[in-house]
C-alpha cells in the first residue's frame, strides 16, 4: 500500500475499523506511523472539549412565535406590494375582457361570479386605494411599480 | 438515507418516533406521538405540535450550536434563528429525508453563517495562549485516558484548544466538532452536508493535519517569544 492511500482510511483507523492493510503499512512504514500519533493527538484534544448541553430560558418559545407572527408580517407586505401592481394588471385584464363581451352579439354571459366576488385578501392587507376601481393607465401602473420597490426597500 | 436522531451512545434525548419504517425503536416507557403526525400538524401552522417535535431534538441542536459557536451568548440567538427558519420551510418538508436531518442540517448552515459573520467582524488572533499548555498538548495523546486531573488546569488546556479551533475556517471547524464532538458518524455527516462519505473522510483528515500544523505554528511562535 501507498502512504497516499492512507489518506481516506485514517477516519476508520481513528475510529478503530482500519483495514488490515493499513495495520500493515503502519508495521513498515514510521512515517505514516508518525502520523497516525499526530492524528491521535487532534481526538484528544477535541475530547477535552466535553460541556454541557445549554438549557433554553423560558422566554425562548414566546419570542419565537412574536419572531415568526413578525415574519409572517413582512411576507404578507412584501406580498401586498407585489400584489398590488399584479392586482391593476387583473383588473385592466378583467376590463379589456368586458369590453370584449360588450363587443360581441348578445347572449355570452359576463362572468358575474368574478365580478361578484368579495375583496381580494391582499388588498384588505394593503388598505388604501385599489388601482382596480377606475381604469388604470399604463403609467400609472408603473409608478405603482416604482414606488411600491422603493417602499418595500 | 440514514437518520440521525439522537441514538444511546450520544444521547439523553429519547427522540424515537414509531413510524419510521424497519428501524423504528419504541420508548418502553411512555407512547409518543408520531413524529409524522406532529410533521403534519405543525405544516398546518400547529404551534403546540411543532414545540413538541423540536423539544425531542432540542437538547442535541442546542449541544450542536453550543460546540460549533463557542459563545454561549450567542447560542439561544442563533438556535432562534433556526427553529423559526425551520417552520417557515416546514410546509416544504417533503418527508423523503429523515427530519432529524434536515434540522441538522438548518442549524450547521446556520452556524457557518454566524462564524463566516464573525469571522468577517474580527480576526481570531490577538488573545495569548501559553507555550506550557500547547506542550502540554503535545503530550496529551500519550495518557489521553487521564489529561490534566487538576481542574483549573484542564480548564486551561481547553481554552487552548479552543483558541486552535478557532483559528480553523468555519468549514473545517464544523466539519471536526460534528465528527469529533457531537459523534457523528462520516456518513451521517455525508448525509448532513451532502457530500460523498470518501470526501468526508479525507477532508477529516486534512482538517487535523491543519490543527496539528497550527499548533506547531504557534509552539514556534511562542517558544520564540520565550527565548
Ligand atoms: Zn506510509
Amino acid at each position: 500500500m501507498k502512504c497516499s492511500k492512507a489518506e481516506r482510511l485514517w477516519e476508520d483507523w481513528l475510529g478503530g475499523s482500519a483495514p488490515p492493510e493499513l495495520e500493515r503499512h503502519l508495521a513498515e512504514c514510521p512515517r505514516c506511523r508518525e502520523q497516525a500519533q499526530a492524528l491521535q493527538k487532534t481526538s484528544a484534544w477535541l475530547a477535552l472539549l466535553e460541556q454541557e448541553s445549554p438549557e433554553l430560558s423560558l422566554s425562548f418559545w414566546p419570542r419565537l412565535w412574536l419572531q415568526e407572527s413578525e415574519a409572517q408580517a413582512d411576507f404578507w407586505a412584501a406580498l401586498a406590494a407585489v400584489a398590488r401592481p399584479a392586482t391593476a394588471a387583473l383588473s385592466l385584464a378583467l376590463l379589456l375582457f368586458l369590453l370584449a363581451l360588450w363587443g360581441l352579439p348578445q347572449g355570452a354571459e359576463p362572468a358575474t361570479a368574478v365580478v361578484g366576488d368579495p375583496q381580494p385578501y391582499w388588498e384588505e392587507v394593503a388598505g388604501a386605494d385599489s388601482p382596480g376601481n377606475g381604469e388604470p393607465n399604463r403609467d400609472q401602473v408603473v409608478l405603482t411599480l416604482v414606488s411600491y420597490s422603493e417602499a418595500s426597500r | 438515507m440514514s437518520d440521525l436522531r439522537p441514538n444511546g451512545a450520544r444521547g439523553k434525548v429519547g427522540a424515537h418516533s414509531e413510524d419510521e419504517g424497519e428501524h423504528a425503536e419504541r420508548e418502553p416507557q411512555q407512547p409518543q406521538r408520531p413524529e409524522r403526525e406532529l410533521i403534519e400538524r405543525a405544516q398546518q401552522g400547529d404551534h403546540q405540535a411543532f414545540e413538541v417535535l423540536l423539544r425531542r431534538y432540542q437538547r442535541r441542536v442546542l449541544s450542536l450550536i453550543a460546540r460549533l459557536l463557542s459563545r454561549p451568548a450567542e447560542v439561544e440567538d442563533v438556535a432562534q434563528q433556526v427553529f423559526l427558519k425551520v417552520y417557515l420551510a416546514l410546509p416544504r418538508f417533503d418527508f423523503r429525508a429523515a427530519f432529524s436531518t434536515w434540522l441538522y442540517r438548518v442549524a450547521v448552515n446556520e452556524c457557518y453563517d454566524h462564524l463566516r459573520r464573525q469571522r468577517a467582524q474580527k480576526s481570531p488572533g490577538g488573545s495569548e495562549i501559553a507555550v506550557g499548555e500547547l506542550e502540554e498538548l503535545d503530550r496529551l495523546a500519550a495518557r489521553p485516558s487521564r489529561p490534566a486531573d487538576d481542574p483549573l488546569r484542564r480548564l486551561e488546556l481547553r481554552q487552548t484548544v479552543e483558541q486552535l479551533l478557532r483559528r480553523l475556517s468555519p468549514e473545517d471547524r464544523v466539519l471536526l466538532t460534528l465528527k469529533e464532538m457531537e459523534g457523528f458518524s462520516t456518513r451521517e455527516i455525508a448525509d448532513l452536508l451532502k457530500l460523498k462519505e470518501n470526501t468526508v473522510k479525507v477532508r477529516l483528515f486534512r482538517v487535523r493535519k491543519r490543527l496539528l500544523e497550527i499548533h506547531r505554528r504557534l509552539r514556534k511562535r511562542e517558544e520564540g517569544r520565550g527565548a
